[in-house]
């Protein structure tokens, strides 16, 4: 960020005047971009991470059986996603880094590449992303006999349901309500192709479920931040309050506008089982 | 002045906004823990991340580890760093204060952990494996096992890997085939190799208790015949002293893309026919016991990756 608001490259997309000067790249949209992925994603990651830990501590202090069956289902279903999907995106946000420091990212100079590097064996050791995939469509989508993904959905309904109560908020809710709806019809759906004939088509779109589940959990976490942000802006707040909660709200406003729409193209790529992944002979890869 | 590593505005909002950890202050057990504690806790750390750990970071990875017959060390800079860490007793920040924890929520100490992994993620390593094993010995060790290491390893004095992995077993743990003897006493003679052990090694501790997986003789084949044990590097006695080097050796640390300051190590067990282990759980429960670690163990390493976006941007 740092970088960004501090770098002068290139004029202004819009300055006309030949004389215009040049401006700091965080004005520059492409960099916007990459700049509010790496915040909504960073900011959604805290808040699953976090928010895990707490379910942790309330299976601790509670005293109720049923309570505690909640909270740690809740738990193992989003291990997967802590681990596995966190990490996919966070390498990705790494890779960003690296790019908005530009050449200088790719050098020695900057610490970008060395995050980039380190952050690699996230992906790989502790259960590779292809273990925690398989373990979301093989164990966690059933565990409790399914009640513990339902749960999972149920949770995020709540949030929903406040949002679309906040007219600002009503289409961004709506837009996760048609995500979650497609997401507890492909969890269904894969649950019924991993019994089949087609059992191997259902695990090749073991990291594709574990995708679009993840965007829809990181998603339900931004909202969730959202709506608390919006009835901040209601009360009395500094200025730098202000800021922030309108960043929460942004933060909202574009991932779940510009990524959940991909998520929901993922899914339906998920429910047509295409089976090329399995169909293709080793010989047919070539390079031998 | 930017922020570095962690948005602190971004973490309280999470921890108090979002998710109001306080409420976890009305029970017995997080009683201390009020919205002041807390955003004390939160600050120590960033200041230790940032004032110890950060400005290690570039060198550390430069400076990485080295290997020299059978010894590891360690980029010199950590030591530093981890006499501090030790001091500010960081290591097992949830853990009961009976045995050198801090009884902290989880929520708290993830807040933590950002910061420290972002600022050092490579010199971190070696404390989340401390505190991995420490917890294998809280849950499934005997009162022995407990009294002989595990303050010792809550506390940093002693530190802790997990020997897993083999050359023929990553991703398909069951087909490892290190093998342990049940010996005339209460140990099993350990053989085999392992590879890819973070912190397997190092310079860091006088001493380092590694759970690993093993097959007892006639156990069944894959998961089902696997056990935990307990080998220290230095075996330690019964009134806690040290005994001898316990057969188990290093042979050499991988070169690898990242994670510098963390050696990671093939081990060879039992070379001389001298390693000795306790079993730790029961018999043939070896998976049973690492998966009850292993949502903690994960979402750790989310907390590492997330860690690594998070001081990107």
């Amino acid at each position: 960020m740092n970088y960004a608001r501090t770098r002068i490259q290139g004029k202004h997309l819009l300055s006309s005047a030949k004389d215009a000067t040049s401006v700091p790249i965080i004005q520059h949209p492409d960099i916007r971009r990459i700049l509010l992925t790496m915040k909504s994603y960073s900011e959604g990651m805290r808040s699953i991470l976090f928010y895990i830990g707490l379910l942790e501590d309330k299976v601790k202090i509670s005293e109720d059986d049923a309570d505690r069956t909640l909270y740690q289902g809740l738990i193992d279903v989003l291990i997967p996603v802590a681990k596995g999907y966190i990490t996919d995106r966070a390498f990705e946000m790494c890779s960003h880094g690296v790019q908005v420091f530009g050449g200088y990212g790719f050098t020695k100079e900057y610490p970008q590449e060395q995050l980039l590097r380190d952050c690699k064996i996230t992906q790989i050791y502790e259960g590779t992303n292809g273990i925690q995939a398989m373990d979301l469509l093989g164990r966690k989508r059933s565990l409790n006999k399914g009640q513990s993904f339902k749960d999972l959905l149920d949770e995020i309904r709540k949030v929903i349901d406040t949002a679309k109560g906040i007219i600002s908020f009503k289409e961004v809710a709506l837009n996760l309500e048609k995500t979650v709806i497609k997401l507890a019809e492909v969890t269904q759906n894969l649950g019924e192709t991993v019994k089949s004939e087609k059992i191997m088509t259902g695990f090749a779109n073991a990291h594709p479920f574990l995708d679009v589940t993840g965007d829809t959990v990181m998603a339900w976490m931004i909202l969730w931040r959202a709506v608390l942000a919006t009835k901040k802006l209601n009360e009395n707040h500094t200025k730098k309050d202000i800021e922030f909660y309108e960043g929460q709200l942004k933060s909202a406003q574009f991932f779940i506008n510009t990524v959940l729409p991909v998520s929901r193209g993922k899914m339906d790529m998920i429910l047509s089982n295409d089976s090329s992944v399995v169909d293709i002979s080793e010989a047919a890869f070539g390079g031998k | 002045m930017a922020q570095q590593v962690a948005d602190r505005r971004d973490v309280d909002f999470v921890l108090h906004e979002q998710l109001n950890i306080e409420q976890l202050s009305k029970y017995e057990q997080f009683v201390d823990f009020n919205k002041k504690t807390i955003d004390m806790v939160v600050s120590e750390a960033r200041n230790l991340a940032l004032k110890e750990l950060l400005p290690c970071q570039k060198e550390a990875d430069e400076q990485g580890c080295s290997f020299k017959n059978g010894t590891v060390t360690v980029p010199e800079v950590f030591h530093r760093a981890y006499a501090f860490f030790r001091e500010g007793e960081w290591i097992a920040m949830c853990d009961d204060p009976d045995w050198g924890g801090q009884g902290m929520p989880s929520a708290v100490a993830l807040a933590a952990n950002n910061y420290f992994n972002g600022a050092n993620f490579p010199f971190m390593l070696h404390n989340i494996l401390s505190h991995g094993a420490g917890k294998l010995v809280e849950f499934f060790g005997t009162d022995k096992q407990k009294e002989l290491f595990l303050e010792n390893m809550y506390t940093g004095l002693w530190g802790g890997s997990m020997l897993l992995t083999e050359s023929e077993a990553g991703s398909d743990v069951g087909a490892l085939t290190t093998k342990a003897v049940k010996n005339n006493n209460d140990t099993y003679a350990i053989t085999g190799n392992k590879i890819f052990i973070s912190s397997g090694e190092n310079n860091l501790v006088e001493n380092i208790i590694h759970p690993v997986l093993a097959r007892i003789e006639g156990a069944p084949d894959g998961t089902a015949g696997i056990s935990l044990f307990l080998v220290p590097k230095i075996w330690v006695n019964d009134d806690g002293s040290f005994g001898e080097f316990n057969d188990m050796v290093c042979t050499g640390i991988e070169k690898k893309m990242g994670i510098h300051g963390n050696p990671t190590c093939s081990m060879a067990l039992g070379g001389k026919g001298q390693c000795r282990g306790t079993l730790l759980g029961q018999e043939n429960q070896g998976m049973s016991a690492m998966f009850v670690m292993m949502n903690e163990a994960r979402l750790h390493v989310g907390m590492q990756g997330f860690s690594c976006a998070s001081a990107s941007y």
